[in-house]
């Protein structure tokens, strides 16, 4: 037991000064754990603590079952899950030929191809810090393109389960087990988790909300009754996890307690999960690392342009592309399940097994660097490349050149309430937007539009910028409004600060007005409290009234 | 080869389902959960169904939940806390500790076991079950109270006798009086190195790491865990407890501002660890043992117990605590440790007591350990019941010592523009702002230096609101305001909840929400005002818009305005 603790021990302890070496770094944790376990992997007998990493696969999928919910998938949804496809299938099957080519047995050479093809919703999910209703574009369409290859990860498990691994076993005859079983109670599991978070759920957990023991318990309870089911039909446990993460919904206001404590569970879990996965790692040899850099250069260098290309294909505008294909260079955690499962049961080559995890720990830190610098890199790349805008609206039909008209950047809720005012009004407006359906709106509603960003020249020249009466970025992000504030012309520029430290950036570069919502509220309020804490609340209670019956 | 070779701990699993089921039951039936996890382990251990053995995973998972709840204690001891009981809890626990033997001694020998096994078990059962107290104290949110820290510290002391006991109990050669005073020696040495080691930490290590940590959240979570692994470690290596290990890692951070927020991240893994200690209880016993001295056992529960409520009250009221204070510290302290089985084990290992006495053990701490989750339950009913009996006993001056909590104060949960530009309004109408936000910048800014500042009357708390005990610390219930910027709808709703449903008629409430549903939502829930982000920034733009193409002057002057207010905030 000593043994046990002290493994423990170690693997935090190292855990915790490699993070905080890192904490001033923008590195995501994960590639930060898998290193801590290749630099103890030489000290510690990791197969003793392979069981609580389990754990650690088991929690980390079961969130990621929780988090799926209808409205993820609505707006780019179609888009994002072609993209996906399109890219899985593309980068997966170039590098299964490479690894043929290499002389790897087909097994192999798919466990690359699938490492290849996934990538991380773990690591690339800085956008998750941005509250929902302020996500980019390039945001939405890496969460869907996560979540699509995430399902294509639990596809992978399932398929190896009765493909690779069911065939090949002897234990499978002696407790009956066959692909039937394993095909029945896989659609079985899945329809009672859907069945239980369609009717079930709500009801049960209603019973105890606020005692955050209890619903640690129900969420623990959920989760070894998927691992006990998909041990019963023979698949990976990270499908019952799955299943389990299914029947339960991040629901307003359940999540509160239930999804948080699971989330803090799994926090505990996944430094021992990710730490063993590197600990397993010995030092490379040639064959290694010869897989590795073809993993490296598929990863690092296709698939980001291979994205690219099929977002500009379909119609999104470059810098979108570009920030879309640049959250997908990193491998995903999944690859490391599906490896360290088929490394437990001997069907992957140890070499094979090695260049993932490497790849995995080298992708996740080069990715962490990639997205914090994301608009630079763009901006050097858009700075090669010209932008290529494309217009419409009545503008094109009639081919007259816009003047004193107001710019618009972006249409989500703020860029579409003041189109709508200005087509309200009668003013000349002309839409920037980075995504086709946008473009689509804009034009159905009688308005202009230029598919494009302000960064480039071409943009700028198609959207008439110098001869604007006024520009609104109604974006709230740091980059694009710094450079629409510096944008040269006549025209007053306002551009929204969230959170309002951004303000004396964008003064600063040349804007003559910032929102910042802090403020608008300040304003409104200042009066009001002072009043209420005086004892005479009801004056904010009628200007709300007011306000709102307006 | 197939997925079963991979399989989990089915053990493990067995337990947490049965745990799980149990509890469930439990809390819906308004049952403790303590007393589900117990019964979880007799059901699937040996005693009934035998379903489940105690395997290594489930011991080291027990044992750390061990460690990890005195970690959380150990969090919760500020200095404050104890300072000013610190003699009269030695009192108590010097005085405890020596009539309790005496008695337990007595009672053994009249039960008719020999004076070797009458020592023995005098001194296994003189322990507090520190676990069942903590947990159940903490649920009540009673471990500040008075009685709650007087009972803690003297748990500790225990604690500290227990280690020397097992020092005693340990050494190869039993009665080799020089190994046992070289054995008792290193322990205590250990200890005072232990000690001393926490204290410089606290001093000079663990501001610096927690200050780098503690912006991101898994950071800080990592680090807090890697801390008391170490201690833990340490400990278990050393020959003391995880308990003590844990305790010690908790009290280097306990006065430091991140404390809070990271005993609440630390939470839900003890919460987990401990059920499987609770059960590992249950686990670890065996029916033909169980009923071998079960008579004996029954009756020895019920002298002790008598016994040893007029012993521990007889304490405390003689150091001058009221009766109150004094029955809720007395009869929360009423039941036989599980390190008497450890102890046991160890007896019985050294050829001291046949192997059946674990059985009598085992007993009365199942029974005392049940009976005691009720009574400190319901301990205020009880006293109000007894009430009039005790009084008469009471000293005339007694100690006083509560830890305060806010009143008629203004709560501000997140710091941005908004909240900034109320805040001399709060600090004008309101006794006191308690400020709560995660980020570090502002622990320094407001910190409490102890000299007269200008900023005295804001307590700032560090921590997110999303946690109960978080908002527990800003008496909400008691807040003339609350302005919340807190991003999650469902933090905003609980704030709501508890600050309306509190004591103060019609406090005024604001809160944040970014889309048009919540912002509904949170009216409804009675909110006074929402600040509703995104509206708030079309709005803007439109009159900015409208100013333009109507009234150059108007517009004009809000360029001037808002670029004044945001220039002039660097000039601060």
């Amino acid at each position: 037991m000593i043994e046990f603790i002290s493994i423990l021990t170690v693997v935090f302890v190292v855990a915790a000064i490699v993070v905080l070496l890192a904490a001033r770094l923008p590195v995501s944790a994960i590639p930060l754990y898998l290193l801590t376990g290749v630099l103890v992997g030489a000290f510690i007998d990791e197969s003793q603590i392979l069981e609580l990493a389990q754990w650690g696969i088991a929690f980390l999928v079961f969130l990621f079952g929780v988090r799926i919910d209808a409205e993820t998938l609505e707006t780019t949804g179609r888009v994002g899950t072609l993209t996906a496809l399109a890219q899985a299938v593309l980068v997966g099957g170039i590098t299964f030929i490479l690894a043929v080519v290499l002389d790897l047995s087909a097994l192999n050479a798919g466990y690359l191809a699938v490492a290849a093809a996934l990538s991380s919703s773990l690591v690339g999910v800085s956008y998750l810090e941005r509250a929902v209703e302020f996500r980019t574009t390039s945001d939405r369409l890496g969460e869907s393109i996560h979540f699509v290859e995430d399902v294509l990860g639990v596809v992978v498990l399932l398929a190896l389960a009765a493909f690779v691994y069911l065939p090949e076993s002897d234990e499978a005859v002696v407790i009956g087990t066959g692909i039937e079983t394993l095909l029945v109670g896989t659609v079985a599991l899945f329809a009672t988790a859907l069945a239980i978070r369609r009717w079930v759920f709500s009801r049960l957990i209603a019973q105890f909300e606020g005692d955050s023991e209890v619903l640690m318990l129900v969420g623990i309870t959920f989760v070894v009754l998927g691992i006990g089911v998909s041990e019963a039909i023979g698949v990976s446990i990270a499908v019952g996890a799955f299943a389990a993460g299914l029947a339960v919904a991040d629901e307003y206001p359940y999540s509160l307690e239930l999804v948080d404590t699971v989330d803090d569970l799994t926090d505990f879990f996944v430094p021992i999960f990710f730490v063993t996965v590197g600990a397993l790692v010995s030092l490379p040899d040639a064959t290694t690392v010869t897989y590795t850099v073809l993993l490296l250069v598929v990863v690092l260098v296709v698939n980001p342009l291979l994205t690219a290309g099929i977002l500009r294909w379909h119609g999104f505008s470059e810098r979108t592309a570009v920030l879309t294909g640049l959250r997908l260079d990193q491998l995903s955690e999944f690859s490391l399940v599906i490896a360290i499962q088929a490394a437990i049961l001997g069907t992957i080559a140890p070499s094979v097994f090695e260049a993932i995890v490497l790849a995995a720990l080298v992708t996740m830190l080069v990715s962490s660097y990639t997205t914090h610098h994301d608009e630079a890199i763009y901006r050097r790349l858009a700075a090669i490349v010209p932008g290529d805008p494309t217009v419409g609206g009545a503008r094109v039909e009639t081919s007259a050149v816009l003047e004193d008209h107001v710019v618009i950047i972006g249409f989500e809720t703020v860029g579409r309430v003041l189109f709508e005012h200005c087509l309200e009004r009668g003013h000349d407006c002309l839409v920037v937007v980075d995504n086709p359906v946008h473009a689509e709106a804009v034009a159905d509603a009688g308005g202009e539009y230029v598919v494009g960003d302000v960064v480039d020249p071409n943009t700028r020249e198609h959207a008439s910028l110098e001869s604007a009466a006024l520009i609104a970025s109604t974006l709230p992000q740091r980059d694009l409004n710094e450079s629409v504030a510096a944008v040269e012309t006549d025209a007053p520029v306002a551009v929204v600060a969230i959170p309002s430290e951004h303000a004396e950036a964008f003064y600063d570069a040349g804007a003559d007005y910032v929102a910042v919502p802090d403020l608008e509220a300040a304003d409104r309020l200042e009066g009001y409290v002072e009043r209420a804490l005086e004892g005479k609340i009801e004056h904010l209670r009628d200007a709300v009234e007011s306000e709102r019956i307006e | 080869m197939s997925a079963e070779s991979i399989a989990l701990a089915t053990d493990f699993a067995i337990l947490l389902l049965a745990a799980a089921v149990l509890s469930t039951v439990a809390r819906l039936a308004k049952q403790p959960t303590i007393v589900a996890y117990i019964l979880t382990g007799l059901l699937v251990g040996p005693v009934v169904f035998g379903v489940v053995t105690e395997d290594a995973l489930i011991e080291v998972i027990a044992e750390l939940g061990l460690g990890l709840l005195l970690f959380l204690l150990g969090i919760e001891m500020s200095f404050e806390n104890v300072k000013d009981i610190l003699k009269p809890v030695g009192a108590i626990a010097v005085g405890q500790a020596i009539l309790q033997a005496c008695l337990s001694t007595a009672v053994a020998l009249g039960l008719g076991f020999t004076l070797f096994e009458s020592l023995v078990i005098a001194l296994a059962t003189t322990f507090g079950a520190t676990p069942i107290i903590v947990k159940v104290l903490s649920s009540k949110n009673e471990l500040k109270s008075l009685y709650g820290r007087v009972d803690v510290g003297v748990l500790i002391f225990q604690d500290i006798y227990l280690i020397v006991a097992l020092a005693i109990l340990s050494v190869e050669a039993a009665g080799d009086p020089q190994a046992i005073a070289l054995n008792v020696g290193r322990v205590s040495g250990l200890m005072i190195l232990v000690g001393v080691v926490t204290y410089l930490s606290y001093k000079y290590v663990l501001p610096a790491i927690l200050r780098a940590s503690a912006d991101d959240d898994r950071t800080l979570f990592t680090v807090a865990v890697g801390w008391a692994f170490l201690f833990i470690y340490v400990a278990e290596v050393g020959g003391l407890t995880v308990e003590v290990g844990g305790f010690f890692a908790g009290l280097a951070l306990a006065q430091l501002p991140y404390s809070l927020e990271i005993k609440e991240r630390m939470r839900p893994i003890t919460d987990f660890f401990i059920v499987i200690f609770f059960a590992s209880i249950g686990l670890q016993m065996e029916t033909a043992q169980l009923l071998a001295y079960w008579q004996e056992a029954l009756i020895a529960c019920a002298v002790l117990l008598a016994g040893n409520f007029v012993i521990v009250y007889g304490l405390f009221v003689s150091q001058g605590f009221d009766s109150e204070t004094s029955f809720l510290g007395t009869i929360s302290m009423l039941q036989v440790s599980e390190f008497s089985l450890v102890l046991g084990a160890l007896a019985v290992d050294q050829g001291f007591i046949e192997a059946d006495i674990l059985g009598f053990f085992s007993l009365m701490a199942l029974v005392t350990m049940t009976l005691s989750t009720y009574v400190i339950i319901y301990n205020r009913d009880i006293y109000d019941r007894v009430e009039p009996y005790l009084e008469r006993f009471e000293r005339e001056e007694t100690i006083d010592s509560s830890v305060g909590a806010h009143e008629n104060h203004a709560v501000v949960v997140g710091v941005d523009g908004l909240t900034d530009r109320l805040l001399p309004a709060l600090r004008d109408h309101c006794d006191e702002v308690v400020l709560v936000d995660r980020s570090v910048e502002y622990v320094e800014e407001f910190a409490d230096t102890g000299k007269a500042d200008q900023n005295d009357d804001i307590e700032f708390v560090f921590g997110d609101a999303r946690h109960a005990d978080v908002r527990q610390e800003l008496n909400l219930e008691n807040a003339a305001a609350l302005i919340s910027v807190a991003e999650r709808p469902a933090v905003n709703k609980r704030l709501l909840e508890e600050t309306r449903g509190g004591a103060i008629e019609d406090p005024l409430t604001i809160v944040t929400a970014n889309d048009p549903e919540t912002v509904e939502r949170l009216y409804e829930q009675g909110a006074d005002y929402v600040v509703a982000t995104q509206s708030l920034v079309s709005d803007a733009l439109i009159s900015l818009l409208e100013d333009y193409f109507e009234n150059d002057d108007a517009f004009a002057d809000r360029l001037e305005t808002r670029a004044a207010s945001i220039r002039g905030e660097d000039d601060d």
